[in-house]
């Protein structure tokens, strides 16, 4: 029983403690607002040892503060302001700042308002083990709290409030630890208010608060060289003024104030969405609005107005006469602005500049006339609702450099090249440029100024040697924002105790925690998992065995996840903003530890495990006859790759009973996969590649291959996918608002507009889209008989159209919505894997629920609560997805390199693979190795004739041919011949798969 | 204003003067609240003792062989009859109490009066006395003109005369003190502030008469010479029905007035009433020579009650 | 979700500095309010303030609404236009104040020991003053309280709470600003028997 006590609010406080105002809202209503504060006496200083101070479970500062830092032999406490954390977050998340830390309210509140991710990295901050900070809530102790004053405004209220924090803190300090009689004078450590605001500085010296500026603090550490690099640009303005920005030239227009974007996006005026840069053309983007089918286009630098990917933007658009099509030019953003200095970048009468803007310029000017129907609606951004903005993998780019000595530690900028084609280039200041060449680094935008060219930012850390696998692998994991941390100590301690003797136990009086309540006992019944080779975390498991009746028994085993993963506790929160367990090529960052997820929970042959089993009966045709979900305890006889299971199948000698269990579950599957095909199901096709690694340790890739398909993975596949389907069915109708789902929306027909016309142009050929039936079927009609693969293409292609799948909560949508376009289902959820994927966790909690088995967790009875878990687990998926492909990509460079090596060496040449090209450009085309999974850009830097209409492209023959004035006609769909090489950019020691055409014509000469 | 800071306090008491000490009979019993001189205060909902020793009376409820309060008050015991008088409540009546009340409804041979109870009086014709004496009998045009003899609005002071099954009280006017009001003011307290005194007709030395109804109506009027009485020579029959108020001279009006807000006063301070504590109250006040209307200002009213407390 | 305010912050304080399980300051205030009524009582729950005023029991001014063996109870709930965040008149129509009268009355008729005045007619007139969550707990609160004050007999009297749940936490007395946010229950017990007179 909680104790339930009531907060005394005297009414001589009222002044503070409680505020009536009148506000008016934006759209002029007058509204009473009322707000009271309780304040109290119980907020705790958080330094170890308070006699006054109760003691809490969490960590304390301790008592002596940091005894490192120059200026305070004493001991002392940093106290920083809200500017502290909106513009050097870097240096307060680095490993090397370690200063016991208080953060106030006041300051967690204000950072809160200016910047969501900000006040995200800054929780993450306070939670994390290694930092020592302390949140004091100065507005709610009674002593510290304070009231705006007349003519006060809300910063300087905010500045006022910390002042008098800190005072507070120094006089606690000092009342609570008085000089013990007889002993020198003990010495207190100091809290130091942290600010970069001079005025503020001056003021708390008025009142005898000690303070200091970053730097200057950051000057008298003991790590200070490393951690002076990490100060944000922002931050040194007042340090040390650079020329005057009111000499610059000035690039851009400045963003219209944010009451007018909001007005004018209410008013349907201006448009607000994404932006999204064209990965082929650093000079184009595209911002997605409901208002219009197709995206917004922004043409050149000056309209795309400073966004980066991911920003919230506000478009104005044009006049229709000025809207234009996108660009069918590849532009890359190093070749044409390799010459540009980042010192002198942006300045006034630089010649440089002007060059690179007559250059743009030109390229921009190649429009040609298109049709108006291919036009796109085009407009410019003006104003940024909200910054995405996050640190990202970048390389220096060695010709920025002015002095390439690695002594040299002046301070130099340098440009960063991100990763990501998206991204511009990053302007940094940094005193360690030459040491930083070759390598993956970690950079932060800080701003973006209308005078600056490229954004300025500043330098996080190294991830290690570009081309060094933790480096790639890490630079890997931040870049599509995978939590990869190892599991902290709250979450192990969820774990059983006994660790990895965790066994199942006996049926009877030593079941002391009842774990056989409610299970049934399956250890008798032939089941066997069938997974990859290699694979560790077997969440599923399998049966079937003949009835009396002539019927079949079907039962799938899931591993009984949620016995171990408890609601709310630090585990199941880790899992969830995991979301997912990421596989990478030669790694997997698991979303639950090891323990469970390769052992405890894992469906291992011949040991007692946990399930939760769903069990069929089925008539010979495969129809259900009825279906039932029980947890229960398994004894898995077997564990086969899919390789085993088929040669096990198609052995005649063996008779068997775990053989012929296959075999039923194989006849089975068959007439099942049937019946979904005639249910319109999509049989759809994805470059799936795999990696062969040479040994464990070395991880060194031979080679590449694409993935074999054999019928017991549609075994195992059509019995997954029947589960699936049961219990969506069983969890939807137990929780028709909070039931958590999977579902594919249907495509919207314009997504294959340009698919279709390019199959009607260059192979005759039409695709029925008008369900997922009808696509199936005209997807099967594809087919040409000169070339087996080019139905894969075409399959690949179409999926690409399509939408992805998500997950969602059933309250939130609307019942028609629920189905799955690819797997022609009605109703569709994901409750086969809950060691990877952290939805079906959820659909364990929910099922258990729904077969009375324990109640449901009240959180799942949210639908708010469903919605922000799923909205997260959608995301992670989608970035794991990602993540996993830009690995295979990586490795599949290596493998090539590799490869050419080995070529090269024979004297064979290099590298050459059949392709199809399936893009064409003015000045290039794309193409896609489909024996290698890999999609490349091939350009000419000759003229060519381009035909956008026909999706063709004429280039001039080579030299040997040169008589040809036709020239060789490229089209979408041909089969081509690359040559494929892994280049290293010059700049950037970034390794880039180039490739060039050898067949039809040779592209080398072009 | 009470503030808690806690729920786990005790409500704290009501600061409630209370009328009269807790007549106690010799105790045998070990509840101490059924102690002499302690006034225990309850509170609805709370256990007071067994039924099996107990007979519950008014205030009071049983559930589950416990005497549980029903209403805020104190206890009080006669033998084996557990009360809790409430600390406010409606008027309860009883045969024989004097009442004020006022006219709401003429209805045939009766009429509906308002008394400050749980529902309506009535005043039946047959117990009123009529102009031309007591013995006059009643005849069937009295009941057509009942409304000359008391109509909507009209005062009156009359006495319980009995009730009817249903509850509802019956009055009557069959005295020569009783009858229709007129001179002077309606003053409402609640009724718990006045005592049952030997007289009820009060005559205070500044010209002014007073009716303290046991319902809690206070009647303050203009004082009626000895010689005016009824039955005296000065007597007017006529008058008895009279809407028409006297002559009535500015100093009496300022003494009726002054004695109307000393009686709010002291029962906005819970004082009861009685006419020694009129009296002193009206002596303070001239004493003080305070305004008549300063008298409803707070802290004059409040050293009004200290100093008549003090005294008493 | 507000994005603006957190309901519940990591170091266990809500907006208002107040923890889980600690209600708004009450203060009460038992003078009568001068309309002579029998009973009154002004109750602030925080910022939420109510005044109920309790006449009676006496002559039912209807007599078809009377009742032979008990006495029937009124409640009237006045919603004054300045009470809320938004200047609002609401007439007697309105259905969110008929809703809370009819729950007011449904939660104090059993409570009542109305049996002992029968054809008599208890009013309940609620006056809502200010707004800050909790509008029914200080509502019923306010109004256990009058009745008391009127000596008018009860069985038991009731006391009543707002709680909500936040992700998993429970939260006691919402304010307006929490009460937007979450899913919200008030409970109206009586102490001496521990029963659940109401649950909305």
């Amino acid at each position: 029983m909680v104790e339930i006590t009531i907060r005394k609010r005297p009414q001589t406080e009222a002044v503070i403690t409680q505020r009536k105002f009148f506000k008016k809202t934006a759209r002029g209503k007058v509204v009473k607002v009322l707000r009271e504060r309780y304040l109290r006496d119980d907020v705790g200083c958080g330094i170890e040892g308070c006699r006054e101070c109760m003691a809490s479970n969490e960590p304390l500062l301790p008592a002596k503060g940091d005894l490192t830092h120059q200026l305070f032999p004493n001991g002392h406490y940093v106290l920083p302001d809200t500017n502290v954390f909106l513009s050097q977050m870097d240096l307060i998340e680095s490993d090397r700042f370690r200063s016991p830390m208080i953060l106030l309210q006041t300051v967690l509140e204000e950072v809160r308002h200016r910047s969501l991710p900000l006040y995200n990295r800054l929780k993450a901050l306070t939670k994390s083990e290694d930092k020592r900070i302390w949140t004091f809530y100065n507005e709610y102790r009674s002593e510290t709290a304070i009231v705006r004053e007349e003519n006060e405004t809300p910063n300087d209220r905010n500045d006022r409030g910390i002042r008098i924090a800190t005072a507070w803190y120094n006089t606690h300090i000092s009342l609570t630890r008085p000089p013990i009689r007889g002993q020198t004078k003990n010495a207190l450590p100091t809290v130091v208010l942290m600010t970069e605001d001079a005025a503020n500085r001056q003021k708390a010296e008025q009142a005898g608060i000690s303070c200091i500026s970053v730097r200057k603090y950051v000057e008298g550490m003991k790590d200070a060289g490393q951690l002076l690099d990490l100060l944000s640009a922002a931050g040194s303005d007042n340090i040390e003024p650079t020329q005057a920005s009111s000499g610059r030239q000035v690039l851009y227009p400045e963003y219209l104030p944010s009451a007018t974007l909001i007005a004018g996006v209410k008013a349907g005026e201006l448009y607000q969405g994404h932006f999204n840069p064209n990965p082929y053309n650093y000079l184009e983007g595209t911002v997605s609005v409901p208002a219009f089918s197709k995206p917004i286009l922004l043409v050149g630098r000056e309209n795309m107005n400073r966004a980066v990917q991911g920003d919230i933007v506000v478009v104005e658009l044009f006049d229709e006469k000025e809207w234009k099509a996108p660009t069918d030019e590849v532009v890359d953003q190093e070749a044409t602005l390799k010459n540009d200095d980042a010192e002198d970048s942006g300045e006034e009468g630089d010649e440089n500049a002007e060059e690179v803007i007559a250059k743009e310029s030109r390229v921009l000017r190649l429009e040609t006339q298109v049709p108006t129907s291919e036009r796109q609606p085009t407009g410019r951004v003006v104003g940024v609702i909200k910054r995405n903005w996050r640190a990202y993998v970048c390389h220096i780019d060695s010709t920025s450099l002015t002095s390439t000595l690695t002594t040299s530690l002046s301070t130099q900028t340098v440009f960063a090249t991100p990763v990501s084609r998206l991204l511009p280039r990053i302007r940094l200041r940094t005193r360690q440029a030459p040491s930083l060449l070759n390598q993956k680094i970690l950079v932060t935008i800080d701003r973006w100024d209308t005078t600056s060219r490229y954004p300025e930012g500043h330098f996080v850390r190294t991830l290690g040697k570009v081309e060094s696998k933790e480096a790639e692998q890490e630079s890997l994991l931040l870049e599509f924002e995978v939590p990869y941390r190892p599991f902290g100590k709250a979450i192990l301690d969820c774990l059983p105790p006994e660790g990895d003797s965790w066994v199942v136990p006996p049926k009877g009086d030593g079941d002391v925690r009842n774990i056989w309540r409610d299970r049934e006992d399956l250890r008798d019944v032939i089941v066997c998992s069938i997974d990859p080779p290699g694979c560790q975390d077997i969440d599923d498991a399998l049966h079937a065995k003949l009835l009396p009746n002539g019927n079949i028994e079907a039962g799938v085993h899931i591993a009984d996840v949620s016995h171990f993963v408890l609601p709310d506790n630090p585990m199941d929160s880790e899992a969830a903003a995991r979301g997912t367990t990421v596989y990478l090529v030669d790694n997997r960052i698991d979303m639950l530890p090891s323990l469970l997820g390769t052992n405890l929970c894992s469906l291992r042959p011949y040991v007692e495990r946990l399930a939760f089993s769903a069990i069929w009966e089925l008539t010979p045709d495969a129809d259900i006859v009825n279906v039932r979900f029980t947890k229960s305890v398994i004894q898995s006889k077997a564990a086969f790759t899919y390789e085993e299971a088929q040669i096990r199948k198609d052995d005649p000698h063996l008779q068997d009973e775990l053989t012929n269990s296959i075999r039923l579950l194989n006849s089975l599957a068959t007439k099942l996969k049937a019946k979904r095909m005639a249910a319109g199901a999509l049989n759809l096709a994805s470059p799936e590649v795999k990696i062969h690694l040479d040994s464990a340790e070395s991880s060194d890739p031979i080679d590449v291959e694409q993935k074999e398909l054999r019928e017991t993975n549609s075994l195992v596949e059509e019995f997954m996918l029947l589960a699936n389907v049961s219990v969506a069915r069983k969890i939807d109708e137990s929780f028709p608002q909070t039931a958590v789902l999977r579902r594919h929306l249907p495509p919207p027909k314009t997504n294959f507009e340009k698919l279709q016309d390019i199959l009607r142009k260059t192979k005759g050929m039409t695709l029925d889209v008008s369900s997922s039936g009808a696509l199936a079927a005209s997807l099967d009609k594809c087919i040409d008989p000169s070339e087996p693969a080019f139905n894969t293409l075409v399959r690949i292609m179409a999926t690409r159209c399509m939408l992805s799948a998500e997950y969602f909560c059933s309250g939130s949508v609307a019942r028609d919505t629920f189905g799955h376009y690819g797997l022609a289902s009605d109703i569709y959820t994901h409750f086969t894997s809950p060691i990877r994927r952290y939805a079906d966790v959820l659909v364990h909690r929910q099922l258990a629920a729904a077969i009375g088995f324990s109640p449901l967790h009240a959180s799942l009875h949210s639908k708010s609560h469903v919605e922000r878990v799923l909205d997260v687990v959608n995301r992670r998926h989608r970035m794991a997805q990602m993540a996993g492909r830009a690995s295979v990509e990586f490795y599949v460079g290596l493998a090539l390199k590799g490869r050419g090596e080995v070529s090269k060496s024979r004297g064979e040449g290099e590298v050459r693979e059949e392709a199809f090209v399936i893009r064409t450009f003015r000045n290039g085309v794309g193409v896609f190795v489909s024996k290698l999974g890999i999609e490349g850009l091939v350009t000419f830097k000759r003229d060519t004739q381009f035909d956008a209409d026909n999706y063709t492209i004429s280039v001039p023959g080579s030299a040997s041919t040169a008589g040809s004035k036709e020239g060789v006609k490229i089209s979408v769909f041909d089969k081509v011949v690359v040559q494929i090489e892994v280049e290293k950019d010059k700049n950037t020691q970034r390794g880039k798969v180039k490739m060039t055409l050898i067949e039809p014509v040779d592209s080398r000469a072009l | 204003m009470i503030e808690f800071t806690s729920f786990r306090q005790k409500p704290e008491t009501l600061s409630v003067k209370h009328p009269e000490d807790v007549d106690m009979m010799d105790l045998d019993e070990d509840e101490d609240f059924l102690e002499i001189g302690s006034s225990k205060i309850t509170y609805p909902g709370e256990y007071l003792t067994s039924s099996q020793a107990f007979m519950r009376g008014h205030g009071t409820y049983v559930d589950n062989e416990e005497v549980i309060a029903s209403v805020a008050g104190t206890v009080e015991r006669v033998n084996k009859l557990v009360t809790v008088r409430a600390v406010r409540t409606r008027y309860n009546p009883e045969v024989g109490d004097l009442v004020v009340g006022r006219i709401t409804e003429v209805q045939p041979r009766r009429w509906k009066v308002d008394a400050n109870s749980r529902q309506d009086a009535a005043l039946m014709l047959a117990s009123v006395n009529l102009p031309g004496g007591v013995q006059r009998r009643k005849l069937e045009s009295d009941e057509l003109q009942m409304r000359t003899f008391f109509e909507e609005g009209d005062l009156l002071v009359a006495e319980v005369q009995a009730f009817f099954p249903d509850g509802t009280m019956s009055l009557h006017t069959r005295s020569l003190s009783y009858g229709k009001l007129r001179n002077g003011q309606l003053v409402t307290v609640p009724p718990i502030l006045v005592r049952r005194l030997k007289s009820h007709f009060i005559s205070l030395p500044c010209g002014v008469d007073l009716i303290l109804g046991l319902n809690g109506y206070v009647w303050v009027s203009k004082h009626v010479k000895e010689s005016e009485r009824e039955g005296e020579e000065g007597f007017d029959a006529e008058a008895v029905y009279s809407n028409q108020n006297d002559q009535i001279d500015d100093s009496t009006r300022t003494a009726i007035s002054r004695v109307t807000n000393i009686i709010t006063v002291l029962a906005s301070h819970s004082v009861p009433l009685s006419d020694t504590v009129l009296l002193e109250a009206y002596e303070w006040s001239i004493e003080q020579e305070t305004d008549v209307k300063n008298l409803l200002q707070d802290e004059i009213g409040e050293a009004l009650v200290t100093s008549i407390t003090a005294r008493g | 979700m507000s994005s603006r305010i957190e309901i519940l912050n990591a170091g266990g304080y809500r907006s208002d500095g107040r923890r889980q399980y600690e209600l708004r300051t009450i203060s009460i205030d038992l003078s009568p309010q001068g309309s002579g009524a029998d009973g009154s009582a002004t109750l602030s729950h925080g910022l939420t303030q109510v005044s109920v005023c309790v006449f009676g029991p006496r002559e039912a001014k209807m007599r078809s609404q009377t009742y032979h063996d008990r006495a029937n109870v009124n409640v009237e709930v006045g919603i004054a236009a300045f009470s809320s965040s938004e200047r609002r008149k609401r007439g007697r129509g309105d259905k969110r104040i008929l809703e809370l009268s009819q729950t007011i009355k449904a939660t104090f008729e059993p409570v009542i020991q109305t049996s002992l005045y029968p054809r008599s007619q208890i009013d309940i007139y609620i006056q809502v003053l200010q707004q800050d969550g909790g509008l029914l707990q200080a509502c019923i609160n306010a109004t256990t309280l009058a009745l008391i004050n009127a000596g008018i007999p009860l069985y038991d009297f009731v006391c009543a709470v707002t709680g909500g749940v936040h992700s998993t936490s429970p939260l006691l007395d919402l304010t307006l600003l929490e009460e937007n946010d979450l899913p919200n229950v008030t409970v109206g017990v009586m102490p001496r028997t521990g029963k659940g007179r109401l649950v909305k």
